[in-house]
């Protein structure tokens, strides 16, 4: 949370909360190689999709 | 290293890869410490850390003077509820889970008129959050969600309405001055709580 306070000084709510769109993707990553779950192509494509979508978002934020 | 690489890339990858990883650890150490001890013991951990480096790197805890409260109740509206239904989550669901309870956050966060400067999100950045949510979607597939109860749903949109708000009250009062000793105080408050978050629909078992 640090880290989350650290980017709210400099960039909007709404926009910094985007990263959390991310966290699914790598977790699932994360649990497939150190736990052993199943990595779908589908998580897979939803993880890019994803990071696509929180790039966009923070693309253009105006700075406060 | 150029500021802007450091703000843009290199604190939201170390900001992803932390809450990632919380879910592997709390799974791992599931067979040897419940889901409350974690909690806490990660916090009491983080608490001591961020003192430390606190005292090494910036200005005095004193530095914050009476302004302590904001942090304190920025951590309570943050985590108070929120850890309830994540740890409930980390318990019982895969990885892909973790996470997707703050779907609609950045959407409250960033909703006209609610954010710290008022300001609502250009059409590319709606966009982008509207990507953002399929993607989550298409990482979680059709797996039951854990704790598919009114009690487990209520508990989740309280945490995320009370996230929103500790996110524009943090943004509000708690933007400038000592952020390593602030989250001090945040982690000590969450700390303090931790041993509080047993989900209700778990007290009779």
């Amino acid at each position: 949370m640090g880290l989350f306070g650290y980017m709210l000084r400099s960039r909007t709510a709404g926009v910094v909360s985007s990263n959390f769109y991310v966290i699914p993707g790598p977790t699932a990553v994360l649990a497939w190689l150190v736990l052993g779950e199943t990595l779908t192509p589908t998580a897979v494509a939803g993880f890019f999709l994803s990071s696509i979508g929180v790039w966009l978002a923070q693309r253009e934020a105006p700075s406060p | 290293m150029p500021p802007r690489l450091v703000q843009r890339v290199l604190v939201p990858a170390g900001f992803i890869f932390l809450w990632s990883s919380a879910y592997i650890v709390v799974r791992m150490g599931l067979p040897d410490m419940s889901p409350i001890a974690s909690l806490a013991l990660r916090f009491a951990v983080a608490t001591v850390v961020l003192v430390i480096l606190a005292r090494a790197m910036g200005p005095p805890l004193t530095v914050l003077g009476n302004r302590w409260p904001h942090f304190a109740v920025a951590g309570a509206l943050m985590n108070g509820i929120y850890p309830r239904h994540r740890l409930r989550g980390a318990s019982v669901s895969r990885g892909g889970h973790h996470g997707t309870p703050r779907l609609p956050q950045p959407h409250a966060d960033g909703a006209p008129g609610l954010g710290p400067a008022r300001r609502a999100h250009a059409a590319s950045q709606w966009l982008g959050l509207g990507l953002g949510v399929a993607g989550v979607v298409l990482v979680v597939g059709r797996a039951p969600m854990p704790g598919q109860s009114v009690a487990a749903a209520l508990l989740a949109v309280s945490g995320i309405v009370a996230f929103a708000m500790g996110t524009i009250y943090f943004r509000r009062h708690c933007g400038s001055g000592a952020l390593l000793a602030g989250n001090a105080v945040q982690m000590a408050r969450r700390a303090s709580s931790a041993p509080c978050s047993r989900p209700p629909w778990r007290r009779s078992t």
